[in-house]
């Protein structure tokens, strides 16, 4: 029996080397999920929260400076907090992207810049560092922005508010209905499309390495057309599917059971990110 | 040509519409995939593919449509940066898919690239010039980051007139910023492009014959909508380029208000049929209709299809009720679930639902346009054996209720039971004695290759295993999908399960009850958040292959071209095993050069088992092997497992009900939200007919 209990505590050896391995790797990222929830933010209409996210991303891209972004880092923890979203919805980038961005400060501190201070007997330069913190906040506020809108937007809210801020473009006999109603179809098929691809993935995983198998330009542009093709042939069958169930009703029309607006609450947001926006311009202009 | 769109103008069809949010969605998702993980950005430039074949194929409208809803969606998955990404794939595989539509060559390409890339140069160069400040922070900071490493560079005496150069090729390069966005921006174009070209090149040349049709597609009728009373007289019907009639000499009648069954096994012709009543015109014959059939108006036809997933549009249920109607009408929808078996559902989100579940909001989808012809193509086929009672009962009910004509199309002869009048196809013709006596359809079923294994032993229950060697042991397995977030979602709480050599276990349960989850695990391709899965002592997950899983979607399994190239891939071997591996399976050796998209369903999983079982997996697993499957195909495939048992093969095979399987699996373990469930199970149909009532 001393090979099965050497076999056993191999497997349990594994066992803890994977849990660690698995540990690491299955803080998985949750993609265009809501958290549910019924706070004031939850309830703005989804345009104002559209509008509001990219009016204030161009504001700080066109003056990015500390007043702007601590504005916007404000704004998003408050409304964060007044939806109610646990910690545990933020994304935790894996160990390699610390180490990334470490690298970068590493050198970014090499560069120096003033003011210095002194270390021992050198002076480091810090002034450089700040432009890479800045950096970096400003790309940490725009993209906690969009998150924070995916968490309190119902997926279904979407295209109607596409539509009905295309509205002005309709004058231009732009098709905006016609997007509207792609989004919604876009919205509908994506996790479909993402549960297709990861079963095309481990469909890929089980299958063994041909002998003297290699890695060059060849095989991987052969696989990669391979893995594409099957990607594509199943959504030309979901679409053509699709098409029919679209058919089936006679055609597009209405894409939700409640349309829904602005109310007094959206006025009140819109006039808090005008205020920010126009904060952020002015401190920074001083 | 087929694939050339037939209409140039006006709004977008539906297959249309549906393709460019299909086809953008693949884009959005490659776009996102590049951006969490840097090291596939290659992934991103891939995105301009499923784009190309969209421009290929359709008219320019749906790819901006398509780009529109693509940028929309990554804006809320990611932010601006995927965003930014598949408007770059939009134009990319634009201006590659349109140069292919209009059959030209690398030439035009080249000189449409040459026009297009100082456009884009330009607008970049504006773009930045406009957000001068976030590019003088960014210039600024790569400039720091580059002193940074060429100063602590320069300390290495070797190093130091490379890093002095490297500065001031830095500072030229800065200084002159424009030009160098400009360069990038140029240079991005043509390696995009032409990776585009190549890609879309070899995948167009393996799906030229999937074109895109709509088969509902009618011709228009501008009469006022009235389906009913319809008579067909000596009707047939011919698909393009097929080689015979898919339905001939139907002569048939509806009128009243009843639950008309049409009878058939695939290939029968009777999917043809409803999409005549539907309103196509046939091809031969005549169809007299008190107006036009309106399919999806008010009044008119409606239409409840066999995939439940496809049917659905609508993100939230009561949003799918709605789905197309006309703006301005009001319907009631709550009343409208009620009366399907949904109420109180209104906000659920659609992704959730289970098969059965789906169908009956299609059902209630139809009611919305209180129809006077409900047609049903095979709506239960894909679901279990509850699921099929429900829809059925529901549609059979519907009549007595409403001034309708439900049509229900099967190849279940039980489901016939229900019905007034049974009309029974065979070959795309009407089989005689047809209204009066309940129909067997058992006209097209061959006799079984196979005869089924000995008698079952009686199932047993629970997860311990008597007798023969401990194969595969689950122990202690927990799994939570996206454990520590707000979106933690518990799969399986606590499985033990052995799994003898030359075992066959059942595996049953419904929606959500893990089962799944569980052959992820049991093949190694998930790793459980908790316990342990092992083959022969060792974690199964580390010897990923060893365990073979034959998946739901067989497409998806299949990556070859052919069938020959496909098994041989699949199982690491050469022609003979292939030829032998395919000729188990029952296929002649002449179909090892059949393409792979024109397989049949039935046709796609046996060839996906051939690849596995050539393999010589120590288990195999199959996920849902008869969903979705017409009798002789799934009476086919029963008998080939049965023999695989006799032949020793330790079979796993995970089904949401137990139909069928007594032939082949004589232990049996029922999983009920991520545990197994203790208390018997109900004894196994020995046949593959399916359960009656």
């Amino acid at each position: 029996m001393t090979t099965s209990a050497s076999t056993a505590a191999q497997g349990e050896r594994w066992d803890r080397w994977s849990r660690r391995r698995r540990q690491r790797r299955q803080r998985s990222v949750v993609l265009l999920r809501q958290i549910p929830g019924d706070s004031v933010i939850h309830r703005l209409w989804a345009g104002t929260k559209l509008v509001a996210v990219v009016a204030y991303g161009v504001i700080l891209s066109l003056v990015p400076s500390w007043p702007g972004i601590a504005i916007g880092a404000v704004l998003l923890l408050a409304s964060s907090r007044l939806a109610g979203i646990p910690r545990g919805a933020v994304p935790r980038p894996p160990r390699w992207f610390w180490a990334v961005m470490a690298l970068g400060a590493l050198a970014t501190l090499a560069s120096g810049g003033r003011p210095e201070v002194p270390v021992g007997s050198a002076r480091v330069g810090l002034g450089d560092l700040e432009l890479y913190l800045r950096f970096a906040c400003l790309s940490a506020v725009l993209l906690g922005a969009s998150a924070l809108v995916g968490w309190t937007t119902a997926l279904g809210d979407v295209a109607p508010a596409v539509a009905r801020l295309g509205a002005p473009l309709r004058r231009l006999r732009l098709p905006v209905d016609e997007w509207a109603v792609t989004v919604a179809l876009c919205i509908r098929s994506l996790p479909l499309l993402v549960d297709e691809m990861r079963v095309l993935v481990a469909a890929r995983r089980l299958r063994p390495r041909p002998p003297g198998h290699r890695w060059n330009l060849d095989t991987v542009v052969d696989e990669g057309i391979d893995l594409m093709t099957a990607v594509l042939a199943a959504s030309i069958r979901r679409a053509n599917e699709m098409g029919e169930a679209i058919s089936a009703r006679g055609g597009t029309g209405q894409i939700t059971a409640q349309p829904l607006g602005p109310h007094r609450a959206d006025a009140l947001a819109f006039c808090v990110v005008a205020v920010a926006g126009a904060a952020a311009i002015g401190l920074a202009s001083l | 040509m087929a694939e050339r769109p037939s209409s140039p103008s006006g709004p977008l069809r539906p297959v249309e519409l549906a393709t460019a949010a299909v086809l953008g969605g693949i884009a959005v998702a490659l776009s996102v995939l590049g951006w969490l993980l840097p090291h596939a950005s290659v992934v991103q430039a891939l995105g301009a593919v499923p784009i190309g074949l969209l421009a290929y194929r359709h008219r320019p409208r749906a790819v901006v449509a398509a780009a529109v809803a693509g940028c929309v969606v990554s804006f809320l998955v990611a932010g601006t940066g995927p965003a930014y990404s598949v408007v770059t794939c939009a134009i990319v595989g634009g201006v590659v898919g349109d140069t292919k539509r209009r059959r030209r060559g690398a030439w035009t390409l080249a000189a449409v690239t040459a026009v297009l890339a100082p456009v884009l140069a330009a607008a970049a160069d504006a773009l930045l010039v406009v957000f001068s400040a976030s590019r003088a922070l960014a210039l600024d900071q790569i400039r720091h980051m580059g002193r940074g490493v060429t100063g602590v560079a320069a300390r290495i005496p070797a190093l130091r007139g490379a890093s002095l150069g490297a500065n001031r090729l830095i500072d030229i390069a800065l200084r002159d910023w424009w030009a160098t966005i400009a360069l990038l921006v140029i240079v991005g174009l043509v390696v995009g492009v032409t990776i585009a070209w190549v890609v879309l090149g070899s995948v167009l040349a393996r799906l030229a014959w999937m074109v895109p049709v709509d088969l509902l597609e009618a011709p228009d009728d501008r009469r006022p909508v009235a389906p009913l009373p319809v008579s067909m007289r000596d009707v047939a019907f011919r698909y393009p380029q097929a080689g015979c009639n898919a339905l001939e000499g139907i002569d048939l009648r509806l009128e009243g208000v009843e639950m008309v069954a049409v009878v058939g096994s695939n290939g029968s012709g009777k999917s043809t049929l409803t999409r005549i009543l539907a309103g196509r015109a046939p091809t031969a014959g005549e169809v007299v209709r008190a107006g036009a059939a309106g399919l999806g108006h008010t009044g008119g036809t409606a239409l409840v299809s066999q995939r439940p997933e496809s049917q659905v549009l609508g993100v939230r249920v009561a949003d799918d009720v709605v789905w197309g109607l006309p703006p301005g009408m009001t319907v009631d929808v709550e009343a409208l679930l009620r009366s399907v078996g949904l109420a109180g559902m209104e906000a659920r989100d659609t992704a959730t639902l289970s098969g059965g579940q789906m169908q009956r909001l299609a059902i209630a989808a139809a009611l919305a346009r209180r129809p006077r012809l409900l047609l049903s193509d095979e709506s239960t086929a894909m679901l279990d054996a509850e699921g099929r009672r429900d829809v059925t009962s529901l549609l059979a009910g519907l009549p007595a209720t409403r001034p309708m004509t439900v049509v229900h199309v099967t190849h279940r002869a039980e489901e016939a039971g229900a019905a007034d009048r049974v009309v029974r196809l065979s070959r795309g013709r009407m089989l005689d004695g047809a209204d009066d006596e309940p129909a067997i359809a058992t006209a097209d079923v061959p006799a079984r290759a196979d005869p089924p294994a000995a008698a079952p032993q009686p199932p047993s229950t629970g997860g311990e295993v008597a007798g023969s060697k401990v194969l595969l042991r689950v122990e202690g397995v927990f799994h939570t999908y996206a454990q520590g977030t707000p979106w933690a979602q518990p799969a399986l709480r606590g499985v033990d399960l052995a799994v003898g050599e030359g075992d066959g276990l059942l595996v049953v349960g419904g929606n959500g009850s893990g089962k799944s989850t569980l052959a992820w695990i049991l093949a190694g391709l998930l790793q459980p958040s908790q316990g342990s899965c092992l083959l022969g002592g060792r974690p199964v997950s580390s010897q990923v292959g060893a365990v073979a899983l034959a998946f739901q979607h067989a497409r998806l399994q299949l990556q070859r071209p052919t069938v020959g190239a496909d098994v041989m891939a699949a199982a690491g071997v050469g022609p003979d095993a292939m030829a032998d591996a395919l000729a188990d399976m029952g296929f002649d050796p002449a179909f090892a050069a059949r393409s792979i998209d024109q397989l049949s369903g039935g046709e796609m999983r046996r060839v996906a088992l051939a690849g596995l079982l050539a393999h010589r997996p120590q288990v195999v697993i199959l996920d849902e092997p008869l969903a979705g499957l017409d009798l002789p195909s799934r009476e086919g495939l029963l008998g080939l497992l049965a023999r695989l048992r006799r032949q020793g093969v330790t079979l796993i095979v995970i089904s949401h009900d137990l139909e069928g399987m007594g032939s082949v699996c004589e232990r049996i373990v029922r999983l009920d939200r991520g545990q197994i469930a203790t208390g018997n199970v109900a004894a196994t149909p020995a046949t593959g007919a399916g359960v009656g009532h």
